[in-house]
């Protein structure tokens, strides 16, 4: 319940997102208030001291908000997912500049005043914001490129938090997980030889088909299923996972649909051979 | 590159107009924080100018945003619910600009060297922040839940990713 609080799956809509455009505004302004007292004569200068001084507090302030809804998307990130190793640089940068600005502010404290020391306090900021452009710049990469948080909310069940990997000759089936295990609504990532797939299990059926959807290539074990469909996170293309055919654009492609079934207790998937 | 390509970050890697709407979206509601402890609690001169300055480079930024949200909102195609909703986030932040506009301007007026900062421009900065939710609200919907500008640059990445795992794949578009 926390957890989806902070994924801000009630607001559908994440909540990382929306706070972190504080600290990124306040810093920067705090910099920007840096330089107009390194550019202004002494008397005009001292006049930015305290509002550099008063945005970069409000700035460590709601960055440290922001932060645990961060990590809260970061841990839901598929393991094997090439956004994870962004997030993890993302959460290390940011938490670098954050860490300078505590310092910065501490330098700053007793001087407010009566400045004295400019350059320090300068050079920290200006390092700040470098790390800043740079995080952040990251963190949309994971959102544009890689869509994470992107059709989250519609999401009910438990995603993947690895790809299975199993090697199998084309036609046979090999198993991939116990039915036991599988609940109702959850999907797996599974590569067989080489051959990506969602494994799916709706009403206590299991589906298999291609995890990549048709228009852009979006994460289908990712997607919300309904019935027998399944609908693509990003733009919404819908599926029927029992033959592949798509339901719903923009996607006008199907996807290829695998054979699924339980033996002996275990989820079994078959890629058939090429004709 | 064309203009739209411009506009809409190609060159970048990354899109344009929610990278560049941190500014505003974070210094607007930055602005209101100072005016609020400013009129309610010390009266101090730095809160005033802090206030001021958030707005005045919030407004600028706000002027670069408009552009490259425009061309975000022209690839989205007529029949689809982002297409209304971005009319709606459009109206509403020409709202949002003009009031902060305002609000800046009656700062300007009442001088730079004031303690305490005025009810009219704390109250448009207010109205202002309130429709600002609204409408900040409108456009992370537009990326949350319809995907607009989601794996638009990294297409060519992810068709390359479903190729390399034995995917179906639409032809090539030209």
């Amino acid at each position: 319940m926390l957890k989806q609080l902070l994924q801000g799956k009630l607001f559908g809509h994440p909540l990382h997102p929306i706070l972190v455009h504080l600290p990124i505004g306040l810093f920067l302004i705090s910099f920007l208030f840096d330089v107009g007292a390194m550019i202004c004569s002494t008397a005009t200068s001292q006049q930015f001291v305290q509002p550099a001084f008063y945005t970069m507090a409000l700035g460590v302030l709601t960055a440290l908000l922001a932060a645990a809804p961060g990590l809260i998307d970061y841990l839901d990130i598929r393991r094997d997912h090439p956004a994870k190793k962004i997030g993890t640089y993302h959460m290390i940068l940011n938490l670098a500049a954050v860490a300078l600005y505590v310092i910065n502010l501490a330098i700053r404290r007793p001087q407010l005043t009566q400045r004295q020391d400019m350059v320090l306090p300068f050079i920290l900021s200006l390092t700040g914001v470098i790390l800043l452009s740079i995080s952040g710049y990251l963190g949309g990469v994971m959102i544009y490129d890689d869509g994470i948080a992107v059709g989250r909310h519609r999401r009910t069940g438990k995603t993947p938090e690895q790809t299975i990997r199993r090697e199998a000759t084309p036609g046979e089936f090999v198993a991939v997980a116990d039915e036991k295990d599988l609940e109702d609504g959850q999907t797996l990532r599974v590569e067989v030889s080489g051959v990506v797939m969602t494994v799916a299990k709706v009403d206590g059926k299991i589906y298999a088909f291609q995890e990549f959807c048709t228009h852009r290539f979006g994460p289908l074990s990712e997607g919300r299923l309904e019935g027998t469909e399944v609908k693509c996170p990003w733009h919404g293309s819908c599926f029927d996972m029992r033959t592949g055919k798509v339901t719903n654009g923009p996607a006008k492609e199907d996807i290829n649909a695998y054979e699924a079934v339980v033996r002996e207790g275990k989820v079994m998937v078959r890629v058939k051979r090429e004709e | 590159m064309s203009v739209k390509d411009l506009l809409q970050g190609k060159w970048l890697g990354h899109a344009l107009h929610p990278a560049l709407v941190h500014v505003p979206t974070g210094l607007w509601p930055a602005a209101l924080v100072f005016d609020l402890i400013d009129f309610f609690g010390p009266a101090t001169n730095a809160l005033v100018r802090a206030s001021f300055w958030c707005i005045a480079a919030g407004l600028l930024a706000a002027l670069g945003a408009i552009p490259t949200g425009l061309a975000d909102w022209w690839d989205i195609k007529p029949a689809k619910p982002a297409r209304t909703l971005g009319w709606w986030h459009m109206g509403l932040n020409a709202c949002v600009f003009v009031l902060m506009a305002a609000s800046l301007c009656l700062r300007w007026r009442q001088g730079m060297g004031a303690d305490r900062v005025g009810l009219t421009p704390l109250l448009l900065a207010a109205l202002a922040n309130a429709i600002l939710f609204v409408s900040g609200y409108l456009g992370g919907r537009m990326v949350y839940q319809y995907g607009i500008g989601v794996a638009r640059i990294s297409k060519k990445k992810w068709r390359a990713i479903a190729k390399a795992g034995g995917a179906h794949l639409p032809p090539v578009e030209s």
